[in-house]
């Protein structure tokens, strides 16, 4: 998914759907009651057992209406924030004229302050909604994204695990038991007489390397990690991974909350004019004490533990909201409501401080999280990749082994052994032999010596290959230098090389094919474009076909491009590849 | 060993023969040189292989003949099809070879265009010669280690089709699940008998 533009995160976030989740929309009609209560200068507190129910009741339409925006925003994604915006702003009209209808009915207002009462629960709905919006969908993103994170680190820790119960028991140990187990053999049968020598031999390819060969040939089976469930994830852990100290908010996190703030305690009791003078007076003096807030709290609070930390920023929040609080005496002095803004501002500054405060700590956390999740992601998929190529290497490695230099050299050396005119022509046909197996032996478990060989034999396919197609080859110098060192990834070129060329030439009558490699961060990328049909659709089943290229490769794709095929893939290279005998090479 | 053994025995007879002991050895001695007929192995070791190294034969020299000698009793078993091989190839089994006039009749043959009489991969009494190519393919990949669930994966299908496949194989081949063998290894260990052991790409 591209990355989102700040304002689109805001506006994803403040029109979200989970608003119609239980509990934000609890929040809501609360909060919109609260405000109606301590806000409205022309009741004061008067009539609160009536006011608050009907508050409550008269958000019903705005939820309503929020659903069915919601359901019809579902099919229209690119207009749902602008749609849910006009929601909020309708629906706070409605709720208005619903609640002052009410209160019309039950004798508490009279008809006069009707206007009034729709235009402030405009203000008052959808600033409450934004806000509880905001807070509430960036603490479930983070959330979410949390338990997914929690999950696939759990997977990597599972597969690195696994891969040392494997190192202990299959490909690799097996390879070194097995070239032990058939040296110290050997060993054993040269210091053996002439006359049971044959018998010897015969007898370690009766009893070890055939039940070897057969073991490797039936035991093989492709190792995946487990998944692990995740686990889960508890309010108290999310509050814990949000905590807005470790986050403290930026200067924008500032200007929304004395924003909103100021808007919510104006009510839209007065004039526009006096309603801009106050809020540009107000807003100013709360930016700045603000600032001053979040720059002791970062140096100071940090180091202050819950919850006295949690009561210090309520105390900085209250002594924030006092200036707005004296603010709107000020900017509405000869007003008859002039102090009625006074109370609600030292509650409603606070409210939204905290919201706005978690909301913001929660995108900051998400953000952090994404970028964490994806580094785990891309370590994984490494991960699993080189441990497959190990795998297939390994296991190649065995099998070539143990049916060319093993087993062939010793039934040639029975055979000529016992054609041999004498005693002695015989036993040095076996010392022959076991020089050249134990030669082999060491020869296959020498790292360097190997993807040196590998090398040789990949300019050996393009050199076949060239003459029947024009074949340009560029290795980097230092793509070829990671290549020198690990066998396992200079053996998969080669076939990778190999297929390539027989699949575009042979099956796609490609005239001519480029191969290149370059190194990247613990990869080298191989990029083979030819001139020949276009691929397949289906994957192939033979040869180096998808499910190989997604086993082994940290990252693939093949594209058709005008009249040429492009394949390009990340190998995992490791430069610490060591012996199979001794190391774990990831 | 073979190949030399093949040099000295053919050498009698007259031939100019080259010896190569890899694709790019052979595709380097081929090179101002217009060879009648290559004998090769589908095996190669590491890099190219015989069938390939066949396909580029025939494209530098047409109207070469090819033989390839090998211990597969089809093509099928090394993964390849028929229609991989370029026209006037025979197929000779290395273990049905008893005497150089083998060699040197499925050489005659081939020289006048008589593949036909050179095709033992088609002969019905070959090692695993009464499989179907699905069975064959499916007994490859058992024999190369990969799980019901992979080979099925990998063909397309459902494990339970693959199943049906492999019990299938166990019949043909008579392989009795009651008899006190496991049948899956049973019939690996017949691949591998008639075939070698398969590579695991």
């Amino acid at each position: 998914m591209p990355p989102r533009s700040s304002l689109r995160r805001v506006l994803d976030a403040v029109t979200d759907r989970r608003l119609l989740d239980r509990t934000p929309l609890v929040a809501v009609i609360s909060l919109t009651a609260v405000v109606h209560a301590l806000s409205s200068p022309d009741l004061g507190l008067a009539w609160l057992h009536v006011r608050i129910p009907l508050a409550i009741v008269s958000m019903a339409p705005f939820v309503v209406m929020l659903a069915v925006a919601h359901r019809w925003a579902v099919s229209r994604p690119r207009l749902r924030p602008l749609l849910i915006l006009v929601t909020y702003v309708a629906g706070g009209a409605l709720r208005g004229y619903v609640l002052e209808a009410g209160l019309e009915t039950l004798g508490v207002t009279d008809a006069a302050t009707q206007q009034f009462r729709v235009t402030s629960g405009v203000i008052i709905v959808t600033v409450v909604a934004s806000t509880v919006a905001y807070g509430w969908s960036t603490v479930q993103q983070a959330r979410m994204t949390i338990r997914e994170l929690t999950s696939e680190t759990q997977a990597l820790d599972q597969a690195l695990t696994q891969l040392r119960a494997e190192s202990q028991s299959r490909s690799i140990t097996q390879f070194a038991d097995m070239s032990q187990a058939i040296a110290s053999g050997l060993d054993t049968i040269a210091l053996l007489g002439t006359g049971h020598r044959n018998e010897e031999l015969r007898r370690l390819v009766d009893d070890v390397v055939r039940p070897l060969s057969r073991r490797f040939a039936t035991d093989i089976t492709r190792w995946q990690p487990v998944t692990p469930s995740p686990e889960p994830v508890t309010w108290r852990s999310v509050w814990r991974t949000v905590d807005p100290m470790r986050h403290l908010p930026a200067p924008t996190v500032a200007i929304l909350t004395v924003v909103m703030s100021a808007l919510a305690s104006l009510l839209a009791l007065f004039t526009w004019q006096q309603t801009i003078a106050m809020l540009l007076i107000v807003s100013l003096g709360l930016l700045a004490s603000m600032s001053i807030m979040y720059a002791i709290g970062r140096r100071v609070l940090a180091h202050v533990k819950s919850p006295l930390r949690d009561l210090l920023i309520t105390a900085g929040f209250l002594l924030i909201a006092i200036p707005p609080a004296y603010g709107t005496t000020w900017a509405l002095s000869g007003s008859p409501y002039s102090r009625g803004y006074f109370l609600p501002a030292l509650i409603v500054v606070p409210v939204f401080g905290w919201i706005v405060l978690t909301g913001n700590a929660g995108w900051e956390r998400l953000t952090t999280v994404t970028t964490q999740l994806q580094r785990t992601r891309d370590e994984l998929r490494w991960t699993l990749a080189r441990i497959n190529l190990l795998a297939w290497y390994h296991r190649g490695v065995v099998s070539r082994l143990l049916h060319g230099p093993i087993q062939n050299t010793i039934q040639v050396a029975l055979m000529r052994s016992k054609s041999a005119d004498d005693e002695a022509a015989s036993d040095a046909e076996i010392d022959a032999a076991i020089a050249r197996i134990t030669s082999s032996i060491a020869d296959a478990l020498d790292p360097h010596r190997v993807a040196d060989r590998e090398l040789g034999t990949l300019m050996d396919v393009v050199t076949t290959w060239r003459g029947v197609a024009d074949i340009t080859v560029d290795v980097l110098s230092d793509a070829h230098e990671a290549l020198e060192s690990d066998p396992a990834a200079a053996s998969i070129l080669v076939d990778l090389v190999q297929e390539a060329c027989s699949n575009a030439i042979r099956h796609g009558v490609a005239r001519t094919l480029t191969i290149t490699v370059t190194s990247g961060d613990r990869v080298v990328h191989l990029e083979l474009a030819d001139d020949g049909a276009a691929f397949p659709d289906t994957p192939a089943t033979g040869g180096l076909g998808e499910q190989f290229l997604r086993e082994c490769a940290v990252t693939w794709s093949r594209s058709r491009e005008g009249t040429r095929n492009r394949l390009t893939l990340a190998i995992p290279i490791s430069a610490n590849y060591g012996s199979p005998r001794t190391a774990l090479p990831l | 060993m073979v190949a030399a053994l093949l040099r000295d025995t053919l050498a009698t007879d007259g031939l100019d023969i080259r010896v190569a002991h890899s694709a790019a050895e052979a595709a380097q001695a081929t090179r101002g040189f217009d060879p009648d007929i290559a004998i090769v192995d589908i095996n190669l070791g590491r890099g190219t292989n015989g069938v390939d190294l066949a396909f580029i034969l025939s494209k530098q020299h047409p109207g070469i003949a090819i033989l390839l000698l090998t211990q597969h009793p089809d093509l099928r078993t090394a993964g390849f099809e028929q229609n991989d091989l370029p026209p006037n190839t025979g197929f000779l089994r290395k273990d049905a070879v008893v005497s150089k006039d083998d060699i040197l009749n499925a050489i005659d043959a081939l020289i006048v265009s008589e593949e036909h009489r050179v095709r033992q991969d088609t002969n019905p009494d070959r090692p695993l010669g009464n499989l179907t190519h699905t069975q064959v393919e499916v007994l490859r990949m058992v024999a190369q280690g990969f799980t019901n669930q992979e080979i099925a994966k990998r063909r397309n299908t459902s494990t339970r089709a693959v199943e049906q496949v492999l019990n299938a194989v166990f019949l043909t081949l008579g392989i009795d699940p009651a008899g006190g063998i496991n049948p899956r290894v049973e019939a690996v260990r017949r691949f591998i008998q008639a075939a070698g052991t398969p590579d695991r790409i």
